[in-house]
């Protein structure tokens, strides 16, 4: 399988896209929640209004960001390789195919970094 | 449905006096703009109706009216005694109780005979509604007044046909009760604790019922509804833990006293066992420091990276001999078919378990509704969990198989040089130090190995305490099952955060491996990552004369 890194970061992109679209809502809501939950947590109500509470908060949405856009991303460039792999696959000829395929089938990985 | 006659001439009088029909109290659907009836809908409409909405027909809903369950009725069935004439009837007297009863429905309505007129048909459940806790205002005084009829079905105008699901009825009537239960002002006035509606929100039962599931028991399925009593009335449904667990085994069968009393409806800080409590305090600092040192830790990854690749745009930075292999293996077959057991686990227990996580939230309600519903959302959770296991399990015997052949080479077993690496990285991306050499495993990596090892035991250990609550009742005190439970949501929140923001950035997405690394699929790493993350290890085969001639790509 080749890495293809164009299509990956063609496919990152889209990822980003998406998420944009889909997902910004929804990660900011999470991740605010997350940061509710845990200020609760931390201080028991006592100072979950205050400046640190807040922070808290704050810091939770960002995360819920983060982790949701890295998830888009990161299977935006998954798939982005696999198509370009398979477009790559399925445009080349048949004896290509076949080369591919008992190539595919012998064992190639490199000796063991032990 | 046929109204009680001698009932209905015995209110005449009383619905005489009250004129005042244009104030009867206002449901959502008569507090919207009235709309004008079709011609259609005036063809239905009864003509002794038509009478009394040729002034009143603007004051509510008729198009709702005509499609609810009281359809049939005409005006005077309930406002009893009116003709078009004169808005008069002949008086007559009331029973001395129906007066004091007319009396106290006054406090909630301008229209109090036209109420006390839902007995002629609902006698069962009016009568039911007296004697219970939320018609005790109607027995006694009470500082405020408690609910009648139209306060949890509506409008007697458009009271719909329970033609919709469960689903809808449930989500309907939760909404219902905690609408006066969770109101400040109401529940400070009438006694009530106001911690009990946040309780069930949060409870596992709140958040099903918030993502629509249909099995998932609303306040009326443990309390009853028109009979519901004070917790404390030996007659209540919840009025021991005996009687508690006759009404869980409703649904969990074989669910005894121990069980029930998992339920309490009160918050951590009230419940006699603090246990509950202190695991939520630990898991919130524990989450909270944790996630703050990885974050900053990517941060001062991130901002080094971006200074060393425009220092390389320079010519300033170290070139790889061109002599050199494109790429070692890694990790074998069998690591990588646990990653991914473990990975595929990972992804789907977080994309099933968030939306339970977050139910009060519309877009945890929407991932559910669009991962196919609760039931759905739960099967996949439970099988997602044994792919964690089944990679775990993997992993163990392939360790075992290691140590067997004596090819086990502890590489991820913690060292105090891992401490000393961790300090000189940081200093590193500050641009205080060298980069530390790296074995075959970094810190950053252990880290995530052993993490792995304290989340998989603490997911799977709380997650069987989740999945079959009864059988662990029996062995287990109540306040350890709560924390457990609790323990689990917040170890997933963990989980979750480090996994998407942590280990995506350091194997993924910092700026030297963007847009993503190849290693959890083909098993090899690139020799200028070898060498800039593991530099002892890269040293090590080329001592060893070990890296291979280059291969050409397929």
């Amino acid at each position: 399988m080749q890495t293809h890194k164009t299509a990956s970061v063609i496919g990152a992109l889209l990822g980003l896209v998406a998420f944009a679209t889909v997902a910004l809502h929804p990660a900011l809501s999470f991740g605010r929640y997350a940061g509710e939950l845990l200020a609760g947590g931390l201080f028991h109500g006592g100072l979950g209004h205050g400046l640190i509470g807040k922070l808290v908060v704050g810091f939770g949405s960002v995360l819920g960001l983060v982790a949701v856009a890295s998830f888009f991303l990161v299977a935006g460039a998954v798939t982005g390789t696999l198509v370009k792999n398979l477009t790559v696959r399925l445009a080349a000829p048949a004896p290509s195919r076949q080369a591919a395929a008992q190539t595919a089938s012998a064992p190639k990985d490199p000796p063991a970094a032990r | 449905m046929t109204p009680n006659p001698s009932r209905t001439r015995l209110l005449a009088h009383l619905l005489a006096a009250t004129l005042a029909l244009d104030a009867l109290p206002a449901s959502a659907a008569e507090a919207a703009a009235p709309a004008e009836p079709s011609v259609a809908l005036l063809a239905e409409i009864p003509q002794s109706n038509k009478a009394c909405l040729t002034c009143h027909g603007g004051l509510f809903n008729v198009a709702a009216f005509q499609k609810s369950v009281h359809k049939d009725l005409s005006c005077s069935d309930c406002h009893a005694g009116f003709e078009l004439s004169a808005h008069k009837a002949e008086a007559q007297e009331l029973p001395a109780e129906d007066q004091a009863l007319l009396a106290k429905l006054k406090k909630k309505s301008t229209a109090p005979a036209a109420l006390l007129s839902c007995r002629g048909c609902h006698e069962e459940a009016f009568t039911q509604l007296q004697g219970s806790i939320h018609g005790r205002w109607l027995r006694e005084e009470r500082p405020v007044p408690g609910p009648l009829c139209f306060d949890c079905h509506g409008s007697p105008h458009a009271v719909a046909p329970s033609q919709g699901s469960r689903e809808e009825s449930i989500h309907a009537r939760s909404k219902r009760c905690v609408a006066c239960h969770s109101d400040p002002a109401y529940v400070g006035k009438a006694g009530v604790d106001a911690t009990v509606t946040a309780s069930y929100r949060d409870s596992l039962h709140g958040r099903q019922v918030a993502l629509g599931n249909e099995r998932a028991p609303n306040c009326a399925d443990c309390h009853g509804s028109h009979h519901v009593l004070a917790p404390d009335n030996p007659e209540a449904t919840v009025f021991d833990a005996a009687h508690k667990a006759q009404i869980c085994s409703k649904c969990h069968a074989g669910a005894t006293a121990s069980f029930a009393s998992l339920i309490t409806h009160k918050s951590l800080d009230k419940r006699e066992n603090q246990g509950p409590r202190l695991i939520h305090t630990f898991f919130s600092w524990l989450t909270t420091l944790t996630l703050l040192g990885l974050f900053v830790h990517i941060l001062l990854d991130a901002s080094s990276e971006i200074r060393k690749r425009l220092a390389r745009a320079h010519g300033q930075g170290e070139l790889i001999p061109a002599h050199l292999p494109k790429a070692v293996r890694r990790f074998d077959i069998h690591q990588r078919i646990q990653h991914w057991l473990m990975l595929s686990g990972v992804v789907l227990l977080t994309l099933t378990g968030w939306p339970v996580r977050a139910a009060v939230l519309g877009p945890g309600q929407s991932l559910a509704a669009l991962l196919g519903g609760p039931a759905v959302t739960a099967l996949v959770h439970r099988l997602a969990a044994f792919l964690l296991i089944t990679s775990s399990v993997y992993h163990l015997g392939y360790l075992t198989w290691l140590a067997k052949n004596r090819r086990l080479e502890f590489s991820m077993l913690p060292t105090p040089k891992d401490a000393i690496d961790a300090g000189q990285n940081i200093l590193h991306f500050l641009g205080l130090a060298p980069k530390p050499k790296f074995g075959r495993f970094s810190y950053v990596e252990k880290f995530d190995y052993w993490a792995v090892f304290w989340g998989v035991a603490i997911m799977v250990g709380t997650g069987f305490v989740y999945w079959f609550p009864v059988q662990f009742a029996n062995i287990l005190p109540s306040w350890v099952i709560v924390s457990v439970q609790l323990a689990h949501g917040e170890e997933a929140t963990l989980c979750a955060l480090a996994l998407f923001v942590w280990h995506f950035y350091n194997v993924h997405l910092k700026p030297s491996i963007f847009p993503m690394s190849w290693t959890w699929l083909d098993g090899q790493i690139s020799i200028e990552n070898l060498q800039e993350e593991h530099a002892l290890e890269y040293e090590k085969l080329l001592a060893a004369n070990a890296v291979p001639v280059k291969e050409e790509e397929p």
